[in-house]
């Protein structure tokens, strides 16, 4: 864990002054007046750089005037390779030397006096200069993380997109490949048997319309938009629903509707692909024909709507899986109606439930809250 | 062919409007066809009776054609498994089966492909 956002930890200062009684004092005063204060010297800037590449510090003070390397120069070479905080601490002062300081990447200047509150002044200047550092550095490093956690989040919502799209052009050529296989046959029994010109143009008729049938439920389906909300009336929404499906001949369609149904807040549209979704699953549900029940009914502040049919149900096992998108249990299908169903009705703030028995039937209940706001 | 005896193929789709046109046009040139819609419906039939040839299709919906074909060969050393698929990114997958495949075939299938390639599993 970095340490240098931790305020209590200690400061280790290098000192650099080829003056050993200026070294002896700072050392003394300056651990007195901050005791969080480490200091290690060094005489020349030669042994300074030597020591900042064994060890760690926090902060670099150095004189001006040395007999090699002058502190300018120091200054310069280790701020090329660190943003260590660096201090001059001189008794010379000039407006040249003090602006190449600055040029050089000093962050501070501090002329030397000989009173003992001039050290507070010093310790102030180590403390601030060193917590700004600590400060910058705190802040890079987030902003780091987040650009490598925006970074990260873009390439996983890619990846995901990506996977999407691969499943629906895989289910949806799987169909078509279907759909063409049953053409290609029926061509080719078409020669075999002339005289079943008619089922043959049936079948191939039948195979074209499931495959535009698949494209519109694909671009319906996959088609998200925010909801429309309007107040509704849904005994009239049922109703026609029901007169609008072609209904095969052996079955039959009950609706049980209550009162006070005629003004609900829906998205008119949506909904009505969800009401058709769960009559036509019910209607393949029951390829021997059977009775569907629609109910609608407000209990309290939430609207319950039933599609209860008597087809052949679904296996408990598959249950759990039933609303997932691009799950399905019929030969045809893009298993994309009931993950439709489910994700408008939620965006409506109510929920879609599924109960079965193979043999027996299925319902599908649907609970919309009166106020979807 | 030279073979007296006619050989007998089971046909395995879950696509009911498929296996009936498909069975005929296999039937025209003189195999005796059965068909089955799922898997384990494909086993029971293979339990009561031998079958020559297997088509199978690798999606069913109670379990994958794989596992059928395997346990097919697993009971039947000399059987022909014939795999059909609308899958073509599967296409690697089964062939890396290595349970001795005559053929895979992809969707749609004409009736010259299917039944050149039966006319060649008995050739050999």
């Amino acid at each position: 864990m970095p340490q240098h956002s931790d305020p209590i930890r200690v400061i280790r200062v290098l000192h650099v002054d080829d003056d050993d009684n200026q070294l002896v004092i700072t050392r003394h005063l300056l651990k007195e007046i901050d005791p969080l204060i480490e200091i290690e010297f060094a005489t020349s800037p030669e042994e300074a750089i030597r020591l900042l590449h064994e060890q760690t510090f926090d902060c670099v003070v150095t004189d001006l005037l040395f007999p090699g390397m002058d502190g300018i120069e120091f200054a310069r070479a280790v701020k090329e390779t660190s943003n260590i905080p660096f201090i001059i601490y001189t008794g010379k002062q000039s407006e040249e030397a003090v602006e190449a300081a600055f040029a050089a990447g000093v962050d501070d200047y501090l002329v030397k006096e000989l009173d003992k509150s001039h050290y507070q002044k010093l310790v102030k200047r180590i403390r601030a200069t060193t917590e700004r550092l600590q400060a910058e550095n705190a802040l890079r490093e987030c902003e780091e993380r987040l650009q490598r956690q925006e970074k990260r989040f873009k390439e996983l919502l890619i990846a995901e997109q990506i996977n999407t799209a691969g499943k629906v052009v895989s289910f949806l050529s799987h169909d078509i490949r279907g759909a063409l296989q049953t053409i290609t046959s029926a061509i080719d029994l078409l020669k075999l048997h002339p005289e079943k010109n008619e089922e043959m143009h049936n079948i191939m008729i039948k195979s074209v319309k499931q495959v535009a049938e698949m494209l519109e439920e694909l671009r319906n389906q996959t088609r998200v938009s925010p909801l429309d909300i309007a107040d509704i009336d849904l005994t009239t929404l049922i109703r026609k629903a029901i007169a609008e499906f072609v209904l095969p001949e052996s079955i039959e369609v009950e609706s049980n509707l209550g009162d006070d149904l005629n003004s609900v807040p829906l998205d008119l549209v949506k909904m009505r692909r969800v009401l058709n979704n769960l009559m036509k699953n019910a209607v393949e549900a029951m390829p021997n024909g059977g009775k569907l029940d629609i109910s609608a009914n407000r209990i309290n502040d939430d609207i319950i709507i039933v599609f209860s049919d008597t087809g052949v149900g679904i296996q408990e096992e598959q249950l759990p899986s039933l609303f997932d998108p691009f799950y399905t249990i019929k030969p045809k299908g893009l298993g994309l109606g009931l993950a439709y169903c489910k994700s408008v009705v939620e965006a409506h703030k109510g929920s879609i439930a599924v109960e079965s028995e193979v043999g027996k039937g299925t319902s599908f209940t649907i609970k919309l809250p009166m106020r979807s706001k | 062919m030279g073979s007296t005896t006619k050989k007998k193929i089971l046909l395995v789709d879950d696509d009911r409007e498929f296996v009936n046109l498909f069975s005929s046009i296999i039937e025209s040139e003189g195999y005796i066809v059965e068909v089955a819609f799922s898997g384990q419906e494909a086993l029971d039939k293979f339990k009561k009776s031998a079958f020559d040839l297997l088509i199978l299709d690798i999606k069913l919906p109670d379990m994958n054609g794989d596992k059928v074909a395997k346990k097919v060969r697993d009971k039947d050393k000399n059987i022909v498994i014939i795999i059909i698929t609308g899958f073509p990114e599967l296409q690697d997958s089964i062939t890396a089966l290595d349970i001795g495949l005559h053929d895979i075939l992809l969707k749609p299938i004409s009736s010259s492909e299917i039944l050149r390639s039966i006319k060649e599993a008995f050739n050999f």
